[in-house]
Formats: structure tokens, sequence, C-alpha cells
């Protein structure tokens, strides 16, 4: 937080406000479109009305990196894709989060080739793993849920001991 | 596991007096004499059980196993109207008396049955169908196409890499044969033809005359086959394919850079000496 | 003078509202700087091929222009419909006239094809 960085000693101040910027911050985490493979396919459920990502304040997916919070990257990575994941993670601005959505970017699911990448945690820093071929929008939906509860843990005041 | 054990003893304790004879599990070779039952001791083979071995005659006969023991002929051949197997086979009657106890044999030589010929059903497949592009390319190109088989219904030309474009040309612009559909290209890789190890394979398919037609092209490593781009646009993306993937070379290509993989990417990976895993080097980091 | 004052004190709120806001978001903002790919221009993940000017159709300037004419014509007929009484018949041929020398002006852009958008 600019000068006050590591600076706040854990109070009821740093609370409060951690409180509201983490409300703000998980209540309208904008991902970007990266659908790669089959895992696109049940990202799009989990945006559409059934499953409604929107009540999460996540349906609205920006095409562009400048203007989205959360990369989910859903589908095979293949080593010809990997730096252009990692140049749009690069243009994202702060604070961004990161969702391996499916088996293929976790760990390079049933295809251990020389095309793909294990893992798209080779490329950029993930947050969450969801496991599946393709996980279920209701897992999809854990996931968020579940990186709603990381982005609680954010705090603004001095994280040393 | 009492299954495997009960398979694996039973055949056990008759099979004890041949134990100074070499290993059963050898298929016995094609004319040679199996020793006498006199000499094998009390027990006579019976036939084969699906793995080839033999089985003794005190042994309790396997379960039939459910595909055909490749010993006997599928009931389909129709050569000589074998019976199905496995069945007793008596010691065969007239075998040459001049190999009396030999070494490899301990059982009677299978009856005599017609020599293994392709089956009705890879006849069918291999039979010959009117084409009509094969009939054009024989008026035009009889010494090409003078060596043309059928599978499935399909004709297979072999075409010398030299002529291809010609060839092309002409079964697309011919009125009677009018092969406009280009509908694959792509290479092979067989490792075991050391001479020509490529193959590019032309699908042609004549939307008109609904009847498909087969090029192939053997190649050497490093020989390159003139481009069909001028005849179909479609191949300039095939060729690179078989260009990224095989290192196929392609003269007078417009543009023949990788298609499927980056651009700096080394190596050819579906040829057959590729590992799947990829090289070292394949797999890149991004992270500090 | 001193009525004024409201307005100098409106003046000093509207500065020093901005300037306020922007000195306290610099200072607690968040500084992460990324390296030169973050401030690169985004051209969906790769490198930048082209640069961002590029040519456009020059109908866009054409119809901008028509447009800017004719909107300052119909903000010179509001003032005629607030007071449309008291002008009454003087001031009906006066705006008519008005009118009929733009409609010439928009019948020379017709003919000559401003119009269209594909010439």
């Amino acid at each position: 937080m600019g000068i006050l960085d590591d600076r706040l000693p854990q109070s009821v101040v740093t609370t409060t406000v951690d409180s509201v910027f983490n409300w703000a911050r998980r209540s309208a985490i904008w991902p970007m479109t990266f659908g790669l493979a089959c895992c696109a396919i049940e990202m799009m459920a989990a945006g559409a009305s059934r499953f409604d990502m929107d009540r999460f304040g996540s349906g609205i997916f920006r095409a562009t990196p400048r203007q989205s919070d959360l990369m989910i990257v859903a589908g095979s990575v293949t080593e010809k894709m990997a730096p252009i994941i990692r140049r749009l993670y690069d243009q994202m601005p702060e604070p961004k989060w990161v969702i391996s959505m499916g088996i293929c970017s976790t760990a390079g699911g049933p295809f251990p080739t020389y095309s793909h990448v294990q893992g798209v945690d080779r490329v950029v820093p993930v947050d969450v793993y969801v496991p599946g071929c393709p996980p279920r929008p209701e897992a999809l939906l854990y996931a968020l849920m579940r990186l709603q509860d990381k982005i609680d843990q954010m705090t603004i005041a001095r994280k040393s001991a | 596991m009492s299954d495997d054990e009960k398979d694996k003893s039973a055949p056990g304790p008759p099979e004890a007096p041949k134990a100074s004879e070499p290993k059963p599990s050898e298929p016995p070779k094609e004319g040679e004499t199996p020793a006498t039952p006199a000499s094998t001791g009390t027990v006579e083979p019976l036939g084969r059980t699906a793995e080839g071995t033999p089985v003794a005659a005190g042994a309790p006969t396997p379960p039939p196993s459910p595909r055909p023991s490749p010993a006997t002929p599928p009931a389909a051949e129709g050569a000589g109207g074998e019976a199905p197997a496995p069945r007793p086979r008596p010691a065969p009657p007239a075998a040459a008396a001049g190999e009396g106890a030999a070494p490899a044999a301990p059982r009677p030589a299978p009856a005599p049955r017609a020599p293994a010929g392709p089956s009705p059903a890879e006849l069918a497949q291999k039979a010959e169908v009117p084409s009509v592009p094969l009939d054009r390319l024989r008026a035009r190109f009889p010494e090409i196409a003078a060596t043309a088989t059928f599978f499935s219904g399909v004709p297979i030309v072999a075409v010398p890499a030299g002529s291809i474009v010609e060839v092309c040309r002409f079964l697309k612009d011919d009125e009677e044969s009018r092969c406009t559909y280009l509908s694959n290209l792509h290479g092979t890789h067989y490792p075991d033809k050391k001479d020509k190890p490529f193959e590019v394979v032309y699908h042609l398919y004549s939307i008109d005359r609904a009847q498909w037609i087969e090029l192939k092209i053997e190649l050497a490593e490093g020989e390159s086959v003139p481009t069909v781009t001028t005849v179909w646009k479609t191949a300039n993306w095939h060729e690179r394919e078989a260009f990224d993937m095989l290192g196929i070379d392609f003269a007078g290509h417009p543009d023949l850079t990788r298609i499927l993989l980056p651009d700096d990417w080394k190596g050819h990976p579906l040829r057959k000496e590729y590992p799947l895993e990829g090289n070292p080097g394949d797999h890149k980091y991004y992270r500090s | 003078m001193v009525e004024y004052l409201p307005i100098l004190i409106y003046v000093g709120v509207a500065i020093a509202f901005p300037v306020g806001t922007f000195v306290a978001s610099r200072l607690l903002r968040a500084s992460k700087p990324g390296g030169e790919t973050k401030y690169a221009a985004y051209e969906c993940g790769i490198e930048p091929v082209t640069e961002a000017r590029d040519r456009y159709s020059v109908q866009y300037y054409i119809i901008s222009v028509l447009f800017v004419i004719f909107d300052v014509e119909t903000i010179f007929l509001f003032p005629w419909a607030v007071k449309y009484r008291e002008l009454a018949l003087f001031g009906l041929i006066e705006m008519l006239v008005f009118i009929g020398i733009l409609v010439v002006g928009y019948a020379y852009a017709w003919r000559k094809g401003a119009l269209e958008w594909v010439s």
C-alpha cells in the first residue's frame, strides 16, 4: 500500500480496512476469457444462466488483460502458447490471480508429450488448481469461492511476525 | 491366484518325464519329425492353447479362449475346410523317417494344411473396382498407373516424385475424372525402409464421380517433392504440416515454415525416432 | 467584492479535491513495476507486430464535419423554440431563411456524395 506498506501493526484499524478492501476485491473478480480447449466449454457453462458466475460478481469476462483480475487458464497449454500466456499475465495489473482449470493446465493432463506444457504453473504462478476433465461448473464455482477465501487473507498490515 | 497356480501346476506332473526334452514352448518347425509317442513317454499332446504352447494330454484342457488360437486357421478360411481347434491330432503318419528323435519337437507336427493365403475378407478389401480416375490415369500415364493397387475400393497409385504435379493437374483438370478435391495430403515415416523411408500421400476425391484415388510418393531422407499448391491452394498448409512434423521438403512452396510448432522448434516430432515426451530442451520454464 | 467569496471557495475545492485524491492515491498505491512487457501494447499476447497508428477512411472525417455543422444549426433552433410566440411571423420567416440556407448546403453535400459511405 505505498508508504503504508509493512508499517502498521495488526490492529482494529487495519482489520477494518482489510475487510473493506477484501470485500471489494472478492466481490468483483473479473476474469479474462482464456479458454484454450475443452475446459472453456465448462467455463462458459459456469458463466451461463444455470450456474451463473455473475452472482459472485465474476460474470464480466474481459477480453483484455488490462481490465481483468483473474486469469482462468481453462484447457491444455502448448509450448507455442506458453510465452503468450506469460505475456498476458504480465500485462494484467495487480492484484491478479490465476485459477488453473482442469488437469491439462494443472499437470499436463493425459498428454505427457513434447508439445504440452506439463502444468501451467511452469509459466505463471497459480493460486487455485481445479482438477477434472473437464471440471464441472460447480467445481469451478467452488474454486472461485476458495479464491475468495484466499483474497480474504490479504492484509495491509505488517506481515512479518 | 489359485487359478493361475492350478493352470501352471496342472501340466507339471505329467510333463515331468519330458523334462529332458527341449522347451515345449518352441513351435515345431515345418516338416520336422517329432519323436514318436513311444519315446516321449506316456503323454500325447493334444493341440495348442491360445498361447501356442502344446498342452499335455493328461492335463485338464484350459478353458477355451475367446479368440481363435493362432495355430488354427479361422473358420472363415475356406481352404481345406479344417476343423476348429483344438482337437486331438494324431501323430503325422507320413513324417520323414530320417529325422527320428528331432530335438526340438517332442510332439507331432500339425496336420498338413493349405498354405496360409489371404482370407476372403482381405481379398475383398483388395479387390479391384471400376475407377474413372484410374482409367483416365491409365490412358494418360500408363506406366504410372500400371502399379496401381486397391484397398477398400480406393485405387492407390505410386507416383514418382518428379511427375506428381503433372499427374495432379491432369486428374484435376480432366473432364472425365475431375478430382477437384484434395482431401488430404500427409507424410509418413517408415524407418524400416532404409532407402526410402518417407512417403507423401495425396487423397484426391472427385465430387462429381464420388470416387477416390490415392497417390503415393516414396522419398529418401532429404529428397524434396514439387509442391502442388499451384493445383490446389489447400495444399499450402498440408505441406507445411508435413514439413513441420516430418521434415519433408516441398520445392517451390510459397511459405514453407512451421505451422503447428513454434518457429524455433528443433526436430521433427512425427518421425519415429522422436521421443514422445520430447527432447530435453523442448519444455521451457517461464518463471524466474 | 465579498459576494464573490463563494466562488472562490468553490474554485478552491475544485482544485483541492482532485489534487488531494491524486496525492493520497499516489502515496497509498501499491507499487509493482512489471518490466517492459507490462507496459507494452496489448496485441493478444504476442509481441506487437504493427504500429498502433493506422490509416482510416476519410469518410469518418467528412461525416463528423457534417455532424458538427448541423448540430450547431440545431442549437440555434432552440432559442426560437423558447421564444416562439413572441417572435411570431417575423421569427418564422427569419428561421425559414436560416434553415433554407443550410438546406442548400445539405443538398450540395448530398449531390457530391458526402453521405455515401463507400465512394
